[in-house]
């Protein structure tokens, strides 16, 4: 004879067919003679009644399209990974071969000392000329480099200020209202594109140790706009709920400001273009 | 050979010759599910969708290693289940942090949909989300995506009773939560 707690917890598997023939002969031998698990059998019908298995479908709630891009954003995230364990590798290669370059470097650097004296005071004389061209190529050079750097920077300037904008006209759409009346989004589905193609580009120019924190904050900001992307036909309120769940949960807004106040308090290295209007 | 058509094991050795194609076509075969699990576990789209993601990440990293004891739904949804409860660790401690309650509250709120039964459809997501994390992660694998009681046991890392005393549990909260709900909405 099983006891209840044996029976109850095997109710389930009693009622969806799964108990081996065994044990459900048990439990039906149970079942014939305990009213108190039988209770139990007739609610547990009920609830299995009241939760059927295909209302259970969250990603039902995307569109189609954000699954045809899913994959190809899990290859995304591999190679992202990949680049990071890369340099990580880079740098203990490096590290190990420091080490090894010491004792090289120790037996060299003894060897070459002499020569290297002697060799300076010839070169010195002789290069006197080439020196003075070499640094103006240098100087022009790194000018080339800042105005590179300022030239995305004012890219990226753009590129926050466009989805700032796109980002508050979406975050102020009340969604009910906005199935209801079948709003139009194909302005912002256009522009996200638009955007999410530049902020590709920018992930990818945005090298610099001091701009990793930007190229997270571009990063974070493409997801979302793959969102808005990704919207299509008659736009129903959970996908513009998701959109907005989005910005509130990575503070979207917040960082964007963040990085408008601390550009305002730096001084400006080239001349801002005219914005684009999104 | 076109991996579409490659059955699950020939699929997964194509994967682990380093077929991308094959890979691909193994992400789109699982992706809805892995999503589903997530969204059980972190009840947030945003972060079901990237727990899903990271899943077939360490999927693509680790596949030389699977070796086929378990089926591979079962070994992905058991990676599924772990990221997701890291990341539900990870909220908790947040959240404790900041004692932000607002934030919890919407972040859990369900979406809404005006298909027909959607409310229904809201009320278990609700009462889902109201059970203790095991029993959830037992009552949505076993109940909504069809595991067998050994395949949850295997994916949760605990014995069979085990999910069974979970699920009896769980069930029964099920029901006392949706009963309030439906009879708050009458």
């Amino acid at each position: 004879m099983k006891s209840h707690a044996w029976v109850q917890e095997n109710l389930y598997e009693l009622e969806t067919g799964t108990l081996s023939e065994n044990n459900r002969a048990l439990a039906e031998e149970h079942l014939a003679r305990c009213a108190e698990c039988s209770h139990e059998l007739k609610e547990l019908r009920v609830t299995l009644k009241q939760m059927p298995q295909q209302l259970y479908n969250p990603s039902s709630l995307r569109p189609e399209m954000h699954w045809q891009m899913f994959a190809q954003r899990v290859e995304r995230k591999l190679d992202s990974a990949s680049e990071v364990e890369a340099s990580w590798i880079e740098r203990f290669r490096e590290m190990v071969l420091g080490h090894r370059m010491v004792f090289a470097l120790g037996f060299g650097s003894a060897l070459l000392l002499a020569g290297v004296t002697v060799g300076v005071w010839m070169t010195m004389q002789k290069n006197a000329g080439d020196d003075r061209s070499r640094f103006a190529q240098q100087e022009l050079g790194s000018r080339h480099a800042l105005v590179q750097t300022a030239s995305l920077e004012e890219r990226t300037e753009q590129y926050l200020d466009r989805s700032k904008i796109l980002l508050v006209g979406l975050i102020n759409t009340d969604p009910q209202v906005a199935e209801k009346s079948k709003m139009d989004f194909s302005r912002q589905v256009e522009v996200s594109r638009e955007l999410v193609k530049e902020s590709r580009q920018l992930v990818s120019e945005l090298n610099d140790p001091s701009q990793q924190r930007m190229k997270r904050l571009v990063s974070d900001l493409e997801m979302i706009l793959l969102q808005i992307a990704t919207l299509q036909g008659e736009v129903q309120s959970p996908a513009i709920e998701i959109v907005k769940s989005g910005v509130d949960r990575r503070g979207i807004l917040f960082k964007i400001n963040l990085e408008e106040i601390q550009r305002a308090q730096l001084p400006k290295q080239v001349s801002k273009p005219s914005k684009q209007s999104i | 050979m076109n991996p579409q058509t490659l059955d699950e094991s020939a699929l997964l050795s194509q994967v682990r010759d380093g077929n991308e194609n094959a890979f691909r076509v193994l992400v789109e075969r699982h992706m809805r599910h892995a999503y589903n699990i997530a969204y059980g576990f972190v009840q947030d789209h945003d972060d079901a969708d990237d727990i899903a993601q990271e899943a077939f990440v360490k999927v693509h990293r680790s596949i030389a290693s699977f070796r086929g004891d378990s089926s591979f739904a079962t070994w992905l949804h058991r990676i599924v289940a772990n990221l997701s409860l890291t990341r539900v660790k990870q909220r908790k401690k947040e959240q404790s942090r900041r004692a932000d309650v607002e934030e919890a509250d919407t972040m859990t709120e369900p979406a809404r949909t005006s298909e027909q039964n959607s409310e229904h459809r809201t009320h278990i997501e609700r009462a889902l989300h109201e059970l203790p994390t095991l029993q959830r992660a037992v009552v949505l694998l076993r109940h909504f995506e069809g595991l067998s009681t050994a395949q949850v046991s295997k994916v949760l890392s605990c014995s069979e009773p085990a999910v069974k005393t979970h699920l009896f549990r769980g069930l029964k909260k099920m029901k006392e939560r949706l009963s309030y709900l439906e009879a708050e909405l009458s």
